[in-house]
């Protein structure tokens, strides 16, 4: 059944858009260099737009960490994945400085536990045969 | 990329035919070294995200990296996304840094940077002394936005993301996109308004 015309004059009058899809416009003309139009509600929404875009400056990378990644990335895939592993693992255990120090005293323990153990044995296995020869005449 | 897959898996998404970066897409997936154009053409941006996002040169670079090197790991699979090139890288990079936060068990505590270019010579000091003083503000202001709208103006003044691609990077829609960036640039108007 057709509409009466005036209920369609009244429904294309009225405003489509939600304020936020007019804000998302007006902020794609504003970082298109141009300055919007927009209604009073969202003027001063696009005013703090503009001084957000004025404050928030493009940073570049530096050249040396840029030389120094892209070598990483060009290097064939097998040597990047090792890098990229001892990089990560190596990350990951500076991140946490205590579990480090712990495996390294646990490590050293461990290490002079077996030195001890081994000298000891030496030790006396030595003093037994020592014990089994026959006396000096 | 899907173009010579007549046998995509159901479900699996081309990248859209308007990805400004899908001829250098497709030569990096054909040769590895090709990635080099995608780099270069995106390495500014993302250290730039990175930084006002960690607050730290170091933990910017570092996020950086990590981001390209996750990337050109995973280009082969990128057909599977159904988003732009750079939505995707940074989706990426967006998952780094929270990572590199989370590690630091702490929220960015450093203040985002407000002098970051060198006055021009000649230059008006009482106007420089003004321009510095403004960036401050509104850094302060972006800086004490909740988490997820900092990082909808940052993608979309920094990075120049819109807002189905910002939508993309944080696993939400682009109304839902929109309607962050409204209650940000509300709150900041609000702050700067004092």
């Amino acid at each position: 059944m057709p509409r009466p015309a005036s209920l369609t004059r009244r429904r294309s009058s009225l405003p489509t858009r939600t304020p936020a899809e007019r804000l998302d416009q007006a902020v794609d003309e504003l970082l298109s260099g141009h300055r919007p139009v927009v209604s009073p509600e969202l003027a001063p929404l696009v005013d703090a737009a503009s001084l957000v875009r004025s404050a928030l400056v493009p940073l570049p990378a530096g050249t040396r960490f840029e030389a120094r990644l892209a070598s990483r990335l060009a290097a064939p895939a097998g040597v990047a994945q090792i890098v990229s592993a001892v990089g990560e693992a190596t990350r990951r255990e500076l991140r946490h400085p205590a579990r480090l120090l712990i495996t390294g005293a646990i490590s050293s323990a461990a290490v002079g536990l077996g030195v001890t153990v081994i000298a000891l044995r030496r030790g006396a296995r030595r003093h037994v045969e020592a014990g089994q020869q026959p006396a000096h005449r | 990329m899907t173009a010579g897959r007549p046998n995509r898996a159901p479900g699996a998404r081309r990248a859209p035919a308007g990805d400004p970066d899908l001829h250098d897409l497709h030569a990096a997936q054909a040769d590895r070294a090709a990635f080099d154009v995608l780099y270069r053409r995106y390495l500014d941006r993302i250290y730039g995200y990175a930084f006002y996002q960690l607050g730290d040169h170091h933990d910017a670079e570092d996020a950086t990296e990590r981001t390209f090197l996750a990337a050109l790991r995973a280009l082969p699979t990128f057909h599977d996304e159904g988003a732009t090139f750079r939505a995707w890288l940074f989706r990426i990079a967006h998952n780094t840094i929270l990572n590199a936060r989370r590690s630091r068990q702490r929220g960015r505590t450093e203040p985002l940077p407000a002098d970051l270019e060198p006055p021009a010579p000649n230059a008006d000091p009482a106007g420089l002394l003004d321009a510095a003083e403004e960036r401050r503000r509104v850094m302060r202001a972006v800086d004490e936005l909740p988490d997820d709208r900092r990082q909808v103006v940052l993608l979309r003044f920094v990075d120049g993301l819109s807002s189905r691609e910002i939508g993309q990077v944080m696993d939400r829609s682009e109304g839902a996109a929109r309607v962050l960036l409204h209650r940000a640039l509300r709150d900041l108007a609000t702050a700067l308004e004092r």
